[in-house]
């Protein structure tokens, strides 16, 4: 008896298990929006982030905070699949890039794609980078026609922030401002919009 | 009125796993010391979250982003050394919520 109540729990398992799983499956599959693609993990392409060369432009630029070195500014461009991008760093000549500890310059490939953000789901967008290597941070992103203005506030103090004719703002902040704790600052990014309300865009 | 990107996310199902593309970006070259870290953003609702895309050589963070939750999150490096060192280390979520937890990619080329 004992071995015919275990057989038939066996029996009820393995027939209820599979109709389970394909419950699941179709409750999940109603639910799920199908990917355009597969997400990647590890190595990845640019993809549809890719810049079109062509479409970049320079604005933004700003001093160093200290001083040091050339100045900043920021790059904006298409992407392939139709974003607006921005990538920042040191402005030299008409070229935004990399300065590395030698001098040497690499103007910024924006064939690789940068901070992008799709303007047309989203009123603006935004990323605090920071740079242990010289101690500066840097807040760039790209506003949309609907925003009226940014501002940035690192450690309690807010400032605003200039957005540029295609959209792009960019704040560089010194070493002064580094949290001591984990080199990380405590940095706010809030966007203002025309209709008078405001949107936390890093907080 | 105060709000947040995140009310604007849609109210699907289930996210895909790992939800969008993210790690080392080699550019043109697997070799020529220029890489980025990057979480692209998406069409799903965990775009909608904060991202970290730190970005550093052997297991030595340098360069930390952080990008809200409307933009791809992307760090740059160039003329660092060797590429094949290259480190990205990346994130997303919020305040107890993980779309993926903090994590690292290799190069390509890994050599250590």
């Amino acid at each position: 008896m004992l071995l015919t109540r275990k057989a038939l729990i066996t029996l009820g398992i393995c027939l209820c298990a599979p109709i389970g799983f394909a419950m699941a499956t179709e409750i999940a599959g109603d639910h799920a929006p199908p990917p355009p693609q597969p997400a990647q993990h590890g190595v990845l392409e640019p993809g549809q982030l890719a810049g079109v060369r062509g479409s970049e432009s320079v604005e933004q630029v700003t001093r160093d905070p200290r001083g040091e070195g050339q100045d900043w500014g920021i790059t904006v461009f298409k992407s392939k699949g139709g974003q607006t991008c921005v990538a920042r760093g040191r402005k030299v000549g008409k070229k935004v890039g990399e300065v590395d500890p030698d001098g040497r310059f690499t103007e910024y490939p924006i064939e690789d794609g940068a901070t992008c953000v799709d303007l047309t789901v989203a009123p603006a967008g935004a990323q605090v980078t920071t740079d242990t290597r010289i101690g500066r941070t840097t807040v760039h992103g790209l506003a949309g026609p609907t925003v009226k203005a940014i501002s940035v506030t690192a450690n309690g103090v807010t400032e605003p922030v200039l957005i540029g004719p295609r959209g792009g703002f960019l704040h560089v902040l010194g070493p002064e401002i580094l949290a001591p704790s984990d080199g990380r600052l405590r940095v706010q990014v809030t966007a203002t919009l025309k209709d008078g309300s405001t949107l936390s865009l890093i907080d | 009125m105060r709000r947040s990107l995140r009310d604007r996310r849609g109210q699907g199902g289930p996210l895909p796993v790992n939800c969008v593309n993210h790690g080392l970006v080699h550019g043109s070259s697997t070799s020529d010391s220029a890489f980025h870290s990057r979480v692209e953003g998406a069409p799903y609702d965990c775009a909608w979250y904060p991202s970290r895309c730190d970005l550093g050589q052997w297991n030595n963070v340098f360069t930390y982003g952080n990008a809200g939750r409307s933009a791809t999150c992307d760090t740059f490096a160039s003329n660092v050394g060797p590429e094949c060192v290259g480190l990205s280390r990346t994130g997303k979520g919020d305040v107890g919520i993980y779309v993926f937890a903090y994590h690292a990619h290799w190069a390509h080329s890994r050599c250590f």
